[in-house]
């Protein structure tokens, strides 16, 4: 197929340039959207496309934009857009191919969004173990505002935007978009209460839209082909675009494609190999370490938004995590729920003090000494720490433990029965 | 939380000699940005260092208008800024899922073999330290390391690829 979000890729692997990009259609549809259309007309073809946020939540990006005040709603004060490449959810790397790959896509893609909301400054929120790819970026931006694409006004219109690069600490919360905003003004990267919703008061207190890198460069494909071409690349009726899919964990060959939304984890599974050492596929995590467990009965299931929630799981961030025959899904949740409880920010109590527990209780099970007791705890625990916590962590943290007590009790009731992981002696072949 | 000052002098402005109206945008040089600062000035002083002592989160408070207690907040916040000293290079070893799955718990083991130091600790000759860090973003590359600021995998799990790898981090300290 052809990629879209990728169309651009630089000699010996490195990002694209500014002229390769541009040698594949790269930033034709910005000075003609820069004269011809009203920041109105962006907006509404950006909802009309139906695209869909891609850091995870899957938020219709249109709606999103339209949030933001404008006309007689707005103040006549800065607004801000704010990229969020905090990409840090376990078994994601999609962001990082993309901007290693083709910078500018997203920088165009950012550009065309400050002009629809009428903003004229953005930021890309990075973290900073991305060092090469933070470097990268920071070229690319430097020769768009040589070429007079970024700064005041861009490609001869009336239009002036700018894009600064923030290097962060590294902290999974950094990703929530509230908690992001507060670790950019250099305060603990707690999250916010909302409302106020970034929309009307983030940056600085100011008008705010924070998208994900992906959601950003699938931008100009839209401005430049139209929303019902952007629908045309679905593989699934009601899907939109195409999607970076990554597969990793048990596979022969992990990696990063382009796909048409709503492939199917088959075929995805099949482009990478299949599972590692032609075992048989036990299960896989859809979309990062936040979504439920689905199984190998899912695997024609379409790699979309809708689709996947009727699973009884989400796409994410659309990048999978394959576990093969020989990989314990209890002791894949553990290790989960150790990355949750570490990357609590420990603001409030349910999920400081509620996700040691749950890995407790999964360590009482991988150790031969768990109880039943300890399962109706884990799911009791899990259950009430989501819908009580300040954001959204320890609910992403409970969609695992959803998926593992659907599709897996058995596997789990197991390890009460044996008195440990009935997996233990595999895993020794597999990793010896 | 909200900030008695108002929002910084950032973002755009009115210029006084553009025609049409234009906005002129402030560059990052321009702009009277502080606080905003804080992690690229902590930073820049743990690599000075080596990690960020007590006297750095002085210098990091005069530097961003921020008073001491408000600067460790953020110092012992983040994954990548160091309170303690952790060694000369700093060997960051992803266990999160998809290098569990890829062997990451063999890796941390035998790099932990091979270096004679627990995660969490110090080589005795300060050479290095071996800390656990989540998901780098390189799962393809499962399971893999961040040493400096590059990341290395996939990597073999046994005594003599572990040693041909502490090996190449020597090298390209040597030559950075």
């Amino acid at each position: 197929m052809n990629e879209v979000l990728l169309r651009a890729r630089g000699r010996h692997g490195g990002p694209a340039s500014l002229d390769e990009y541009r040698a594949a259609g790269g930033y034709a549809a910005l000075p003609r959207a820069l004269k011809e259309m009203k920041p109105e007309e962006m907006i509404a073809v950006v909802k009309d496309s139906g695209l869909r946020g891609r850091g995870g939540a899957g938020f219709p990006s249109g709606l999103k934009w339209s949030f933001v005040p404008s006309g007689d709603q707005w103040d006549g004060g800065p607004k801000y857009l704010m990229c969020n490449a905090d990409e840090m959810e376990p078994g994601t790397f999609k962001d990082r191919v993309l901007i290693e790959t083709n910078p500018h896509a997203l920088i165009e893609g950012m550009i065309l969004a400050g002009y629809g909301m009428g903003m004229t400054e953005g930021f890309i929120f990075i973290r900073r173990e991305y060092f090469r790819q933070a470097d990268g970026l920071e070229h690319a931006i430097q020769e768009a505002r040589g070429a007079k694409l970024l700064g005041e006004r861009i490609a001869g219109s009336g239009y002036s935007f700018d894009i600064h690069i923030h290097r962060s600490g590294g902290r999974y919360i950094c990703g929530e978009e509230t908690a992001l905003l507060n670790a950019f003004e250099g305060k603990r990267a707690t999250p916010r209460a909302k409302p106020p919703f970034p929309a009307t008061r983030g940056l600085w207190a100011r008008p705010t839209t924070v998208h994900n890198v992906e959601t950003l460069a699938c931008v100009p494909g839209i401005v430049e082909h139209g929303a019902q071409w952007f629908k045309g690349l679905a593989a699934n009726p009601e899907g939109a675009g195409t999607k970076l899919y990554g597969g990793s964990g048990a596979v022969e060959d992990p990696k990063c494609v382009e796909r048409p939304i709503g492939t199917t984890l088959r075929a995805l599974l099949d482009e990478m190999g299949g599972v590692r050492g032609g075992k048989k596929l036990l299960g896989v995590i859809p979309g990062g370490a936040s979504t439920a467990f689905l199984t190998p009965e899912h695997l024609d299931v379409p790699m979309d938004f809708t689709p996947l929630e009727k699973a009884g799981s989400r796409l994410g961030t659309g990048t999978f995590i394959a576990f093969s025959e020989d990989d314990c899904p209890v002791k894949g949740t553990l290790n989960l729920q150790r990355f949750f409880a570490r990357e609590s920010c420990g603001f409030c109590t349910p999920c400081r003090d509620g996700l040691p527990f749950g890995v407790w209780l999964l360590e009482q099970l991988e150790s031969g000494q768990g109880t039943r007791e300890h399962l109706d705890w884990i799911e009791d625990l899990y259950r009430d720490i989501g819908p009580n916590s300040f954001c959204a962590h320890a609910a992403g943290a409970a969609e695992p433990i959803k998926g593992l007590f659907r599709h897996f009790r058995p596997i789990l009731e197991e390890h009460v029965s044996a008195s440990g992981c009935p997996f233990a002696e595999k895993a020794e072949a597999v990793h010896a | 939380m909200s900030d008695p000052k108002g929002p910084p002098a950032a973002g755009p402005q009115a210029s006084s000699g553009a025609a049409g109206g234009a906005l002129r945008v402030l560059g990052p040089d321009e702009r009277a940005l502080k606080r905003e600062r804080i992690v690229d000035v902590l930073w820049s002083l743990q690599k000075q260092r080596g990690f960020i002592d007590d006297e750095a989160v002085k210098l990091a408070a005069a530097e961003c208008d921020l008073t001491p207690l408000e600067v460790d907040e953020i110092a012992t916040f983040y994954n990548l800024l160091l309170r303690r000293p952790a060694g000369r290079t700093q060997i960051y070893a992803c266990d999160s899922i998809s290098c569990e799955l890829c062997g990451a718990s063999k890796l941390i083991e035998q790099l932990s073999r091979v270096l004679g130091v627990g995660l969490g600790e110090v080589t005795a000759d300060g050479e290095f330290g071996l800390l656990p860090i989540v998901c780098l973003g390189h799962c393809e590359r499962a399971p893999c390391v961040l040493a400096g600021e590059t990341v290395h995998g996939p990597l073999q799990t046994d005594r003599a690829s572990v040693e041909a790898l502490l090996q190449r981090i020597r090298d390209e300290r040597g030559s950075a």
